[in-house]
C-alpha cells in the first residue's frame, strides 16, 4: 500500500454539534485517504439511502449528540492513529472493552487502529459496532466510507459518506469519497461536482491542502475522460502547484502533455513525477533496484 | 455426452441464460493434481503455479494440452512431472506424456508455444526454477529436448515467455521473463503483509533480469538481450510478457509485467535495438504512478478503434487494470468500463477477453487465489481461495455475472493461477482448461446458447520457407458488409499467466448482424507480421479457415 506524508491533523467529528478530538496525523494511509475536519454548513446531499447496507436512517438515529469518549481513551488516540503503534493500542483498547464493552469510541479507535494500517477487513466489523452502538459518531461513517471503498464495496461505501453528509454535509471529504465512486462507475458529471464541493469545503484550510490538490488531480481525471486535455492539464498545474509531493498527479501531468504533443515540458513534468517520487517513496524511485530488506508485498 | 446435473451450471445474465459453462473434467480423461512446493505454502517459490499451453502436437487440426508441473522444494528437480495430452475430440483427451518422450522433472512454470526452428510444427519451450527447457517437435509424435543445441537454457527463475518475430526476419525469438534470483535452502526470513507473517519476497530478494534470444534460423538462438537494448532497464521482478503490435508501427512490441515494479514496454527502434517507453506510453504504472504486480495480460480492442487494450490482473487491495490504447499513450480506462472497486478482494492470475456467447462482444474472464495461506477477508482484506471473475460485455460496460448458482467455479473458490482458451472440441465456441495450484486441471466446455454466427481464422504462411506460418503477431480484421463497425484481434503471444494460447483468432457476431443466413460472409484484412496484407472476401461464416498468403481453407465447418 502506497506510504503518504504525515497528515496534518485528524480531527474525529462526534456529531453535528462538532465535538471533536485532536489527535496527531496518522501515516501510511492511502493516497487518497483524507484528512477529515469538521465544517458545518448544509448543502444538498444526493438522493441515495443507507438503507440497503444495514446502516441507520438519519430518522432513526437518537436525538441528541453522542457521549463524550471516555477520559480514558483519550491518551490512546495517538497510539491508535500511528500505523507504527497501533498495534500497541490495540492491546490497552482490548483491555478497555474488558470494562466498557458498550464503548462505541473504543470500537471506533479500535477500527482506526487497523484503517490506518491498511487492514481494512480488520477494521470493518469494529467500524460497524461502533456503529450499532452509537449510531451518532458521526466520523464512524467517514471512516466505514473509505473502508468499505478500500474492500471494493461501492454501494455500500456511498452510504457510509452519505450519513456522514447528513451529519456534516461540507465534509469536503466524504464529497471525494463518493466522487471516487461516481468516477468509477462512469458517473462523470456527478463525479465532477463532488470533487468541486471537495475544493470548495476545504479550501483555505491548511491542513486540507492535499486533499484540496487531490481532488484538483481527481477533476483531471474527469477532463480526460471527456477528452478536455487543457481543462486536465490546468487541474494538474493547480494539484502541483499546491502539493508537490503529490506524485500520482505529476504522472498525470506528464501524460497529458505528452497526450497534447508537447514533449519537452513532458519531460520537465516526468522529471518532477521522478522527483517526487524519490521525496515520498524513495524506494520506488530507484526502480525497484534496492527494495528493504524482508519487506512484503504492496 | 450425458453431463451430471450437478455439473451443468447456467450463468443467468438475464432471464434468458447467455453464457453456460459446464465443468466436463471428469469425463475428460485428464485426472492430473499439480504441485507446487508443499502446502502451507512458506516460501515465494512455491506460490505462483505452473502454466498451461495449447498445442496441435500431432497436426490433426485439433489443440492438445501440455501441463506443466511444479516440485518441491527440497528437490526441485524432481517432481512429478509435466504431462502431455493428446486430443481425441469431443473434450476427450489421452496422457500421452511417455509416448511423446516428454520427461520433465524440473520444477517448470511457464509454456510458450511455437515453432522454434521454423519446420512448420509448434515446439514446447518451458521455463524453470533452473534452467529452461526447450522440447523440439520432432514430428512423428515425440518431442525431443534440444535446450542445449539451441542454447536457451537459461539457468534463472523463468516465468512467462513468448515466442515472437522480434526483429522482424521472418523466424520467431523468444523472449523469458525471470522473477528473482531464490534458493531454497536459503529462504529469506518471513515478511509481514497487513500485520500478518508472510513469505518473503518479491521484494527483499534481488531481480532477475530477463532474456531475449534472438533465432539464428538454423534451430539455434543467440543471447541479444545486451545489444537489443532489453537490458538497458533495472532487473525487475518479472511475471508475464506479452509480445503484439500494440503501437500498430509494424513490428513487434513487448510488454513485461513486473511484479510490484514499473512494467516494460519494449518498442523497436529505427536501428533494431529496443527501448523501454513503458512510462512514456502510459502503461508502467497505473494512472496514479503506483506500480501493480500485473501477473495476467490480455489483449482486446475495448474501445472499438482498431487499436489493442492491454488489461492487467493485480495483487488484492489493488485493482485490476485497464488501459486503453490511444495510439502514443495508454489511458487508464478501469473505472470507465467498471473493472476498478470490484477487484479490488482479489488477486488475479490468468484473464482472456473471449466472445463467450458469441453475441458480437468480447466478455472477460479471470482467475483468482492469493499467494499467502493466511489471507482471509478479515486479515488481509482477501481470502486465500477465489471465485473467479466473469464479466459480461454491455455496452460500455463491463457488468459482472456472479450468480451463485450459476458456473460452479463462480460459486466455489480457488487457488487458480493458469488458463487456456480455445474452440477444444471444435463447435465455433470458446471452451476453456484451468489449472489450480495443487489442486486439478479442469475442463470447461462452453455450452452457451449460440447467439449468432462465429468465424475462428488462423493463419498458415504457406510460402516456401516461411518460419512463422503460424503468423504469431499478426492482426486480423473483420468487415462485415452490413455494418461500418469492424472486428479486430492480435494474433499476441504470451499472456494468460504462463500459458500458452493458440494463435486463433475467434469471432462471435450478434444475431442478424450479418443479415440472413445462408448468405453470410464477412472480409477479413490480416496483416502479418511482416507487414504483408491478406484480404479474403466473400468469407463464409460458422467455419474455423485457414488464411494463406493468397487464399483460405476451411477447416472445420458446422
Amino acid at each position: 500500500m502506497p506510504a503518504i506524508p504525515a497528515i496534518a491533523a485528524l480531527v474525529l467529528a462526534a456529531a453535528t454539534s462538532a465535538a471533536a478530538a485532536q489527535v496527531p496525523p496518522p501515516t501510511g494511509v492511502e493516497p487518497d485517504r483524507p484528512v477529515i475536519a469538521p465544517i458545518t454548513a448544509p448543502v444538498p446531499t444526493s438522493e441515495s439511502t443507507p438503507e440497503s447496507t444495514n446502516l441507520p436512517r438519519p430518522d432513526e438515529l437518537p436525538p441528541g449528540d453522542p457521549p463524550p469518549p471516555e477520559p480514558e481513551l483519550l491518551p490512546l488516540r495517538a497510539l491508535a492513529l500511528d500505523p507504527h503503534t497501533a498495534d500497541e493500542a490495540r492491546i490497552r483498547l482490548d483491555a478497555h472493552l474488558d470494562a466498557h464493552a458498550d464503548s462505541a469510541w473504543a470500537q471506533l479507535l479500535y477500527a482506526m487502529s487497523y484503517h490506518v494500517q491498511g487492514r481494512y477487513g480488520s477494521a470493518r466489523p469494529h467500524f460497524e459496532r461502533a456503529i450499532r452502538l452509537e449510531p451518532r459518531l458521526s466520523a464512524t461513517y467517514h471512516f466505514y466510507g473509505y473502508c468499505l471503498y478500500y474492500l471494493g464495496e461501492a454501494e455500500r461505501a456511498r452510504a457510509a459518506f452519505e450519513m456522514h453528509l447528513h451529519f456534516l454535509p461540507r465534509e469536503g471529504n466524504s464529497h471525494f469519497g463518493i466522487g471516487l465512486i461516481d468516477l468509477d462507475e462512469d458517473h462523470i458529471d456527478d463525479a465532477e461536482r463532488r470533487f468541486r464541493l471537495a475544493i470548495e469545503y476545504q479550501a483555505g484550510n491548511r491542513r486540507r491542502i492535499k486533499d484540496v490538490a487531490a481532488a484538483h488531480a481527481r477533476l483531471s481525471d474527469v477532463d480526460v475522460r471527456r477528452g478536455h486535455l487543457d481543462d486536465a492539464l490546468d487541474e494538474l498545474d493547480t494539484a502541483v502547484a499546491l502539493y508537490p509531493d503529490l506524485y500520482g498527479a505529476h504522472l498525470k501531468r506528464y501524460q497529458v502533455l505528452v497526450r497534447l504533443g508537447r514533449d519537452e515540458d513532458a519531460d520537465h513534468a516526468y522529471d518532477a513525477y521522478e522527483a517526487a517520487l524519490a521525496r515520498v517513496r524513495p524506494e520506488l524511485s530507484t526502480g525497484g533496484a534496492a527494495p528493504s530488506a524482508g519487506a512484503a508485498r504492496p | 455426452m450425458p453431463v451430471p446435473t450437478s455439473m451443468l451450471v447456467i450463468l443467468a445474465v438475464t432471464q434468458t441464460p447467455r453464457i453456460v459453462l459446464t465443468d466436463v473434467t471428469d469425463a475428460s480423461g485428464i485426472a492430473m493434481t499439480t504441485i507446487s512446493g508443499t502446502r502451507p505454502h512458506t516460501q515465494i517459490l512455491e506460490v505462483n503455479g505452473s502454466g498451461l499451453g495449447l498445442i496441435d502436437y500431432d497436426g490433426d487440426d485439433d489443440l492438445d494440452l501440455f501441463v506443466a508441473n511444479g516440485a518441491t522444494l527440497d528437490d526441485p528437480e524432481h517432481g512429478p512431472g509435466c504431462r502431455l495430452y493428446r486430443n481425441l475430440g469431443d473434450l476427450r483427451f489421452e496422457d500421452v506424456t511417455a509416448a511423446a518422450g516428454i520427461d520433465v522433472h524440473r520444477w517448470t512454470m511457464g509454456v510458450a508455444v511455437g515453432d522454434a526452428d521454423g519446420d512448420g510444427r509448434d515446439d514446447l519451450y518451458l521455463t524453470c526454477f533452473g534452467p529452461n527447457i526447450l522440447l523440439r517437435n520432432a514430428g512423428d509424435g515425440t518431442f525431443t529436448d534440444v535446450t542445449a543445441a539451441a542454447g536457451v537454457g537459461d539457468p534463472g527463475w523463468g516465468t512467462g515467455c513468448a515466442f515472437g518475430d522480434l526483429d522482424a526476419d521472418g523466424d520467431l525469438d523468444l523472449y523469458v521473463v525471470n522473477y528473482v534470483a531464490f534458493d531454497p535452502t536459503h529462504p529469506p526470513p518471513p515478511a509481514e503483509f497487513k500485520g500478518v507473517t508472510v513469505l518473503a519476497g518479491p521484494k527483499g530478494l534481488a531481480a532477475a533480469p530477463d532474456v531475449l534470444y534472438e533465432n539464428q534460423g538454423d534451430g539455434t538462438f543467440l543471447d541479444v538481450s545486451e545489444s537489443s537494448g532489453c537490458r538497458a532497464v533495472m532487473p525487475s521482478f518479472g511475471l508475464g510478457v506479452l509480445i503484439c503490435d500494440l503501437d500498430g508501427n509494424g513490428t513487434q512490441d513487448i510488454l513485461v509485467g513486473n511484479d510490484s515494479q514499473k512494467n516494460f514496454l519494449f518498442e523497436r527502434q529505427a536501428d533494431g535495438r529496443f527501448k523501454d517507453v513503458g512510462l512514456r506510453r502510459g502503461i508502467a504504472t497505473n494512472m496514479e504512478g503506483s506500480e501493480q504486480a500485473t501477473m495476467g495480460i490480455a489483449v482486446a480492442d475495448v474501445d472499438d478503434n482498431g487499436r489493442p487494450d492491454v488489461f492487467s490482473t493485480n495483487f488484492s487491495s489493488d485493482t485490476n487494470t485497464l488501459l486503453l490504447n490511444k495510439g502514443r499513450f495508454f489511458d487508464d480506462g478501469t473505472s470507465r468500463f467498471g473493472l476498478s472497486m470490484i477487484s479490488r478482494p482479489y488477486l488475479g492470475w490468468a484473464c482472456s477477453f473471449v466472445d463467450l456467447d458469441r453475441d458480437g462482444d468480447e466478455d472477460l474472464i479471470m482467475f483468482n487465489g492469493h499467494v499467502y495461506p493466511q489471507a482471509s477477508r478479515q486479515t488481509m482484506d482477501s481470502e486465500y481461495e477465489q471465485p473467479p471473475l466473469l464479466f459480461e460485455r454491455s455496452g460500455d460496460r463491463f457488468e459482472r455475472i456472479d450468480d451463485p448458482d450459476a458456473f460452479g467455479m463462480l460459486g466455489g473458490a480457488y487457488r487458480t493461477r493458469a488458463a487456456v482458451w480455445a474452440d477444444l472440441d471444435r463447435d465455433g465456441d470458446v471452451d476453456m482448461i484451468v489449472s489450480e495450484i495443487d489442486g486439478p486441471v479442469r475442463v470447461i466446455r462452453n455450452d452457451s446458447p449460440p447467439q449468432g454466427p462465429w468465424l475462428i481464422v488462423e493463419l498458415d504462411d504457406n510460402r516456401p520457407g516461411a518460419r512463422n506460418r503460424r503468423g504469431l503477431g499478426a492482426r486480423i480484421e473483420v468487415d462485415m458488409p452490413r455494418s461500418t463497425r469492424k472486428r479486430t484481434r492480435w494474433l499476441a503471444t504470451g499472456g494468460s499467466f504462463q500459458s500458452a494460447n493458440p494463435p486463433a483468432a475467434h469471432f462471435g457476431f450478434a444475431a442478424g448482424e450479418l443479415g440472413p443466413a445462408p448468405e453470410q460472409t464477412v472480409g477479413l484484412t490480416v496483416t502479418w507480421p511482416d507487414g504483408g496484407a491478406t484480404k479474403p472476401t466473400d468469407v463464409p461464416v460458422n467455419r474455423r479457415i485457414a488464411v494463406q498468403r493468397d487464399a483460405f481453407r476451411v477447416i472445420d465447418a458446422d
